[in-house]
């Protein structure tokens, strides 16, 4: 695994916005980034690879444990939650079921797990199409861990079916464009698996006391949320998730168990010393670690903690639910450039990755930066 | 690792893309509603089915809290639909709406991570 500096395309601004990636700067930064690429041999590919489902096998263990033991206050899930969670873990309603893994891996030892983000995972349409088409310009005989695009129109094919005949997409009107167009993307895949689609911002979904409607008052039978599922179950229509005439929710209720950092005490708890994991607990650990929200986004509220003090740490409203503390794994150091790799999953299954770059902590302005398999 | 020859077609991030860059998410998004022949708001059912009585309005920056509701007259728009523009349904009553969407406005970042 190497960072190799390359000069950008001279318009890639342009080339990249006009794929559709309109938040390609941020804060006056690049945020794709094409100045560096990653480039990996196949055997490390196949490394993450193999990490990314074994780890994905791990949280299907831990998942039926939370339920298991009943474990809805320590990972901060109301308890009205509980049963709706413990259906959908039963009963598997379709879904995408995707997600991203964050791994810390340098090439010389087993990818570690940060973090598992299968709620509302982003950094996605410039993982499936943005790199690709960059290594197809650039690296043309480089080959690159990239399935995505594929494995979303063959899930949503799959799960059609169990759908019905329209189904909503909702999202924020975030500021940067990201939602909108991660959103558009995937509703894309849906159209190419013969899925008819629509487009709702998330405020303006209704509520006629039984029923979530669209903004022509149709029900929303089958809504595709990049809302997070904490945020829906705590605002004011939340309560009226258990009691509404059903909606198929994707993804669904049983995220809120894995995409919550207190899976990662009760990862190691279940598969201590696992290579792909790190040490983790509720209580401080000994050693160099990471505090952090267990109900946290985006890098805020994180602490690293070193050699007994505080080295760095970012600030947010997180926090009200606990901490986690996680052993510190050191990122690869490329002049100050330190690359988490986000391992996708599509229907649980490895389906290519994404590489983004910050400090000693990832957040949201980290940098993304394509990558290619040479050797 | 990957098929070598991939095609992406993606007609919706086109058009939601060039509508994001031409509008932004600072402004409300274009709006349509559904008129009779006096520019009287109805249900935008009636737009949707057979027949010549009723057409849609177009606010092109959303209109602001100018939408005219239901029975209500239509103005500040166009019945002009700008080419190249997605326009969404605008709120109705009868229905309560904003109960989601609320933790996410003030973070003022977005839903996923």
């Amino acid at each position: 695994m190497q960072r190799r500096a390359i000069t950008p395309r001279r318009d890639w601004q342009a080339r990249v916005e006009g794929l559709g990636l309109v938040w390609h700067t941020a804060g006056g930064q690049p945020y794709w980034n094409e100045a560096a690429y990653y480039s990996f041999t196949l055997r490390e590919v196949q490394e993450i690879e193999a990490a990314t489902t074994a780890l994905y096998a791990m949280m299907l263990q831990a998942g039926q444990a939370v339920i298991d033991r009943g474990l809805w206050a320590r990972f901060g899930i109301p308890d009205w939650c509980a049963p709706l969670i413990a259906a959908a873990w039963e009963v598997e309603p379709a879904c995408l079921n995707h997600g991203r893994f964050d791994l810390a891996y340098d090439g010389s030892g087993p990818p570690k797990l940060l973090e598992f983000n299968c709620d509302t995972p982003t950094a996605l349409f410039e993982a499936a199409v943005v790199q690709w088409l960059w290594k197809e310009e650039v690296k043309p005989k480089a080959d690159q861990f990239n399935s995505l695009h594929e494995k979303l129109i063959a899930k949503w094919a799959d799960i059609r079916p169990y759908l019905p005949p329209l189904v909503h997409f909702t999202h924020m009107a975030d500021p940067a464009g990201e939602d909108v167009v991660t959103v558009a993307y995937l509703r894309d895949t849906a159209r190419e698996a013969g899925v008819q689609s629509e487009g709702i911002l998330i405020q303006d979904i209704g509520w006629d006391g039984r029923r979530f409607l669209d903004l022509q008052n149709r029900p929303i039978g089958a809504l595709f949320h990049l809302y997070p599922w904490e945020w829906l179950v705590r605002e004011d229509f939340g309560r009226n998730i258990a009691a509404a005439e059903p909606t198929l929710w994707i993804e669904p209720i049983w995220k809120m168990m894995l995409s919550n950092k207190a899976v990662l005490p009760l990862l190691w708890e279940l598969f201590p010393g696992h290579p792909n994991l790190l040490p983790a607990s509720f209580e401080p650990l000994r050693g160099d670690q990471v505090k952090k929200p267990v109900l946290g986004r985006e890098g805020a509220n994180i602490s690293v903690i070193r050699g007994g003090r505080t080295v760095a740490e970012t600030r947010g409203d997180y926090g009200e639910e606990g901490f986690v503390y996680q052993a510190y794994a050191p990122l690869p150091d490329f002049g100050g450039s330190r690359p988490v790799i986000g391992s996708w999953v599509v229907d649980g299954e490895p389906a290519g990755m994404g590489l983004r770059e910050d400090g000693l902590i990832t957040g949201n302005l980290a940098r993304f930066v394509p990558h290619a398999i040479e050797g | 690792m990957t098929s070598k020859t991939r095609a992406f077609v993606l007609p919706i991030v086109s058009a939601v893309s060039t509508a994001f860059l031409a509008w932004g998410c600072g402004r409300d998004y274009p709006r349509q509603i559904c008129v009779d022949a006096a520019s009287t708001r109805v249900d935008d059912l009636n737009c949707t089915r057979p027949g010549g009585r009723y057409h849609w309005y177009y606010y092109p920056s959303g209109g602001g809290g100018g939408v005219a509701g239901i029975g209500g007259r239509a103005y500040g728009g166009s019945a002009v639909r700008t080419a190249g523009t997605t326009f969404y349904a605008a709120p109705s009553e009868g229905v309560s709406r904003g109960g989601f969407g609320s933790i996410g406005g003030h973070g003022g970042g977005g839903g996923g991570e």
